[in-house]
């Protein structure tokens, strides 16, 4: 009922269609570019072998007549009977110079001055802006506790406790033994979370995974693959207890030994 | 009387006001039905015609369509969301309490953003899923696969930045383990590789910055809700875009090889 002939409607007929209807845009790919889709021998090419690649679309598409004349014909044979084609005419490129001396845009003359410089603005703006927007995201100012802070004064602690005073603010505790303090970071070493000192158990738990880790921070359940970090801690010149939490000792880098990492105090 | 309201029905069809908002008539033809598509803005994202398979849920699954549909319910209720809920630390849960407790439909808005989300990235798989079962991510829609890639991933990030939103221990301790991950990136994070080599600290790395602090904290939340609201949102509706405009130039919906019959 309905004849092959191209209506307005027929957008999905386009890739309905077996064999895409393409030939009538190749007739005209010398204005394009690229020789790899163009149809046979179109045009005996002159044998130079110095000849630039470049000007090769041009030489071609300088000759109309020639080329369209075969293309129509190898387009007719691929199309069914009955099908209109309609072949587009080969124009020749506007050119005010041969593509080999036409340097574009790139060639600061009074004419293009403006030209370059337009775009040079334009670009310097958007870095600027762009540069800007990036730095624009990182902080100067953190409202977050001190990395550093006083702990009171050591005959304060009770030997053999674990102090849960500075772990809301600063997520530290503070354990008292015998010989002296070391503090721990309560962050737990698996995924972050800040585990719980159990007194009954005297144990930390995390209660993200259920990472447990001993009273000296080093761990023996849950999947947590490392041991609690511990922190600095010294004593200050008013004699009070002084954690640095940017100063980590890492049990498994066996910094635990290591000066700060322990304070001695009977 | 009835002759009157003909005489004005005709003369409104004739003002130009009608003329170019109904642009064509409705009489049941295959031109008009062609062109109730073509002249919508919304429908014409539709081809006019489509082969008999790209209506076969069987084989679609529908998954495309239904994820697009839950990003327009997720759109519409968060932007309701937002008329009550403020993303500061002293009020966002409190916030999120109200709409829960005391805003009229509040919460069924909430919930139908909630579950919506979680549908979303439900379909958005199963959707990934079909297509790789049929093998519509061959040429030529390999570009298109890609798109999708890109898709789900904001679909995720989406999912992630919203989950911090209520501001209860729950999503803050998520996304500290989610985001305790960007340490580890490769040259950007203070624990990935050559990272410290670069000179990055837990003040200055990748994380800090998504972060907007050194941890979770009351610019984070500031920053993902931005990021959920905004950024986010405008980036997946362009991807979209160019999802379903590559749909169509590629032929439509795939379906099943029909190069063998005749």
């Amino acid at each position: 009922m309905v004849p092959p002939v191209r209506n307005v409607l027929n957008h999905s007929e386009m890739a309905d269609q077996k064999k895409p209807a393409l030939p009538p845009i190749s007739s005209s790919v010398p204005i394009g570019g690229g020789g790899a889709s163009r149809p046979a021998p179109v045009q005996p090419k002159p044998a130079e072998p110095k000849q630039p690649p470049a000007a090769s679309p041009a030489v071609v598409a300088a000759t109309p007549a020639p080329v369209a004349a075969p293309v129509a014909a190898s387009v007719a044979k691929s199309v069914p009977e009955g099908t209109s084609v309609r072949v587009i005419p080969v124009r020749k490129a506007r050119q005010d110079k041969p593509p080999e001396n036409d340097h574009g845009i790139w060639r600061i003359s009074r004419k293009n001055f403006l030209n370059i410089a337009g775009w040079f603005a334009f670009f310097s703006f958007l870095a600027t802006a762009t540069v800007g927007a990036l730095r624009l995201m990182v902080p100067r100012v953190l409202y977050e506790a001190p990395s550093a802070f006083k702990a009171g004064f050591p005959d304060n602690y009770i030997i053999g406790e674990v102090s849960e005073q500075y772990k809301d603010e600063f997520r530290v505790w503070i354990v008292r033994e015998a010989e002296g303090f070391y503090a721990l970071s309560a962050i737990c070493t698996h995924l972050g979370c800040t585990p719980r000192w159990l007194p009954s158990d005297q144990k930390f738990k995390c209660p993200c995974h259920g990472s447990g880790y001993f009273r000296n921070g080093v761990n023996f359940e849950g999947p947590t693959p490392r041991p609690l970090e511990r922190l600095k801690i010294s004593l200050a010149d008013d004699g009070q207890i002084l954690v640095d939490r940017n100063i980590k000792f890492l049990y498994e880098k066996q910094e635990w030994s290591k000066q700060g990492a322990f304070l001695k105090y009977t | 009387m009835l002759g009157i309201i003909e005489q004005m029905k005709e003369k409104l069809q004739r003002t130009e006001v009608y003329k170019s908002i109904f642009r064509h008539t409705y009489q049941d033809t295959q031109r008009n039905r062609a062109l109730q598509i073509v002249d919508n803005v919304y429908l014409h994202l539709h081809p006019i015609r489509i082969s008999r398979h790209a209506t076969n849920v069987g084989y679609t699954w529908g998954m495309g369509g239904i994820t697009f549909l839950l990003f327009i319910v997720l759109t519409v209720t968060g932007v309701i969301l937002m008329f009550y809920y403020r993303p500061a630390a002293e009020y966002a849960y409190d916030d999120m309490k109200y709409l829960m407790n005391d805003v009229a439909f509040g919460p069924l808005m909430r919930n139908m953003h909630r579950w919506a989300a979680h549908a979303m990235v439900i379909t958005v798989m199963l959707h990934m899923f079909r297509v790789f079962l049929t093998g519509s991510y061959k040429a030529p829609r390999q570009f298109n696969w890609v798109v999708g890639v890109l898709l789900l991933t904001l679909t995720f990030l989406l999912s992630f930045t919203g989950y911090l939103l209520p501001w209860d221990q729950l999503s803050i301790w998520a996304v500290t383990v989610g985001t305790n991950m960007a340490r580890a990136t490769p040259l950007l994070g203070h624990e990935g590789p050559f990272g410290p080599e670069l000179g990055m600290r837990i003040d200055n790395d990748v994380r800090f910055v998504l972060l907007g602090g050194t941890q979770v904290g009351p610019p984070t939340l500031l920053r993902f809700y931005v990021l959920h609201c905004i950024f986010l949102p405008l980036v997946a509706a362009v991807f979209m875009i160019v999802h379903f405009w590559r749909v169509r130039k590629d032929g439509g919906i795939s379906g099943p090889d029909t190069s063998k019959e005749v």
